[in-house]
């Protein structure tokens, strides 16, 4: 549930981080005092960097590290060339990118950019401004890197937030194990909640065990789920149909009584769905359908 | 089992006292008009009063085509035959379902002893 | 135990089942931190759930907020759900007791009412809804 900024147009963005045309200017002026001291920059920054925890592992080797201080070194130019169209941002983008892709993390990140700042600012300046210009100056690059930093957190925390996304549906399909606990009959304990994806997948794990196995039951245990609304419940005749095209008897074993009152104060009709308080009581109606009886050994 | 009828994808034979239609591919608009035509014909011929209609080869079912197997059901109720699909495949049934169509028109299981088991049910 | 909500809680962007999900996980947790019965849990939780899926359904986007209220003699939850969507046309046909043949209840409203204490609905065409659905706690 968070704000979905795409491709916001250019006006949009610098309004946005309260930039103009004449900060861009200031920026460019100060980026012609320091760009000449690039190599000073370079050699201060990597000094700083080796106290990094995730120094060794990021510079792995010196093509690493020389790939990496020549993106450093274009980042920089672009910057100071102040020059906000649609490349720039993307530029921008492609960093948030790269940064998800190996793995830096936000703090190390942000300490850098903050260390560079302090370097641009201070160390590399030579005092040659008047002080309401150098005002103006530093002024502007903060709001410029900001803007720079906004981009790259957006898009490093989506990717980051989609490789989360597509490791937990992978998880939930490794987590329908449907067992065949007696001969012809299917088991599933469903937990948690059950949305229209969860339930596909259900669907899908189920018709394929039935079709594996030639199963006549199946129980479809929920008492580790919450609640049963009227979209559950429609999820639920779906299956029940679904494996019943197949052969397979559904039932739903695990119903609680607070999920019993649920269903019926909200008036649902469960179509003649076999629901029962525990899985006790389905498997025993799944054995006689099956054609089985229990009987203890000590009975005649 | 003796061959009673084969041709246009579809394969008819008699199983104990039911029809068994073998659908040998998908189920093509010229399929199911074959496979309704001669059906009906055996019906009458053999006087059976169930029929099993062997749906494992079929890889894919829309709802057109789910409709007309709804509507071959209702024509051998009319004709006095019960009727049973058997090897519903998981992906057509998933499919089906995600085409919200009424699963529950239809009577199906996994294999023809199951089957003429069903038509034996009252 | 109550929790010491003085202001409302408040989820906007509800947009996708993930969003309803997460809703409905919240309602849970928060309903049984204020020490409500399991079946009251169950009532609250199912009718946030109900509302957060309507909105996702005829809406696309909408807002819900969690607030405890405090009145003469009693207190307890109240969920409020607003979205701007299209609206219920016919609102009185909306929540009467008809039931469709085929467990679709459409909107649900009637249903959802029957798990509060306290139910109240506005909504116009092309203007949205909001659905405020309240549980006592004594």
């Amino acid at each position: 549930m968070h704000e979905n900024t795409s491709q916001t147009s250019i006006k949009d963005v610098m309004r946005l981080h309260d930039i103009d045309e004449v900060d861009l200017e200031v920026v460019r002026k100060y980026g012609a005092l320091v760009m000449p001291r690039m190599s000073e920059y370079i050699t201060h920054f990597y000094e700083w960097m080796r106290e990094l925890p995730e120094y060794q592992a990021l510079m792995a080797n010196d093509e690493v590290k020389k790939r990496a201080q020549s993106a450093q070194l274009n980042y920089w130019k672009t910057f100071f060339s102040a020059h906000l169209d649609e490349a720039y941002l993307e530029d921008r983008r492609r960093l948030g990118e790269t940064h998800a892709r190996i793995g830096l993390s936000l703090p190390s990140y942000f300490a850098g950019m903050n260390y560079s700042f302090v370097l641009f600012t201070k160390k590399l300046y030579d005092g040659g401004l008047f002080s309401e210009e150098y005002g103006k100056a530093v002024a502007a690059i903060t709001k410029l890197l900001h803007l720079d930093t906004t981009i790259v957190v957006e898009t490093y925390s989506r990717l980051i937030n989609e490789r989360i996304n597509d490791q937990s549906r992978a998880l939930m399909e490794m987590s329908t194990p449907v067992t065949m606990i007696w001969q012809d009959i299917l088991m599933l304990p469903v937990v948690g909640i059950i949305d229209s994806k969860r339930a596909q997948d259900i669907m899908a794990a189920i018709l394929l065990k039935i079709s594996e196995t030639r199963a006549r039951v199946f129980i479809m245990d929920i008492s580790g789920v919450a609640i049963v609304d009227s979209g559950v419940a429609n999820h639920l005749i779906k299956i029940t149909k679904a494996t019943r095209l197949m052969g397979c008897t559904s039932l739903i074993s695990g119903v609680s009584p607070s999920i019993a009152q649920t269903i019926v104060h909200l008036g649902i009709d469960i179509e003649g769905m076999t629901t029962h308080a525990t899985l006790r009581d389905a498997l025993e109606q799944a054995f006689k359908s099956v054609g089985i009886r229990m009987k203890r050994l000590d009975e005649a | 089992m003796d061959e009673r009828e084969s041709g246009g994808g579809v394969a008819i034979s008699v199983v104990e006292d039911a029809l068994l239609a073998c659908v040998q591919s998908d189920l093509r608009p010229s399929t199911m008009i074959a496979l309704q035509s001669k059906l009906l014909q055996q019906v009458i011929k053999v006087a059976a009063k169930g029929v099993m209609v062997d749906l494992s080869e079929v890889d894919a079912l829309d709802v057109d085509g789910f409709a007309s197997l709804v509507d071959l059901t209702q024509m051998l109720k009319i004709m006095g035959a019960k009727t049973v699909f058997i090897g519903f495949r998981p992906g057509v049934v998933a499919g089906l379902v995600a085409l919200d169509s009424d699963l529950s028109a239809l009577r199906g299981c996994q294999t023809i002893r199951q089957a003429l088991d069903l038509l034996h049910e009252t | 135990m109550k929790p010491s909500m003085e202001m409302a809680t408040v989820w906007r962007n509800i947009r996708n089942d993930a969003d309803v999900a997460m809703l409905v996980a919240y309602t849970f947790t928060l309903a049984k931190q204020c020490g409500f019965s399991p079946i009251a849990v169950t009532e609250i939780t199912t009718g946030a759930s109900e509302l957060a899926t309507n909105i996702v359904k005829y809406a696309g986007e909408g807002v819900m907020s969690f607030s405890w209220v405090v009145v003469k003699n009693h207190e307890g939850l109240e969920v409020m759900a607003e979205d701007r969507g299209p609206g219920i046309k016919n609102l009185e046909l909306a929540m009467s007791e008809h039931y469709s043949t085929k467990g679709t209840l459409g909107l649900g409203l009637p249903g959802t009412r029957r798990l509060a204490d306290e139910f109240e609905i506005s909504s116009a065409a092309e203007m949205g809804t909001r659905v405020l659905f309240r549980k006592w706690k004594n």
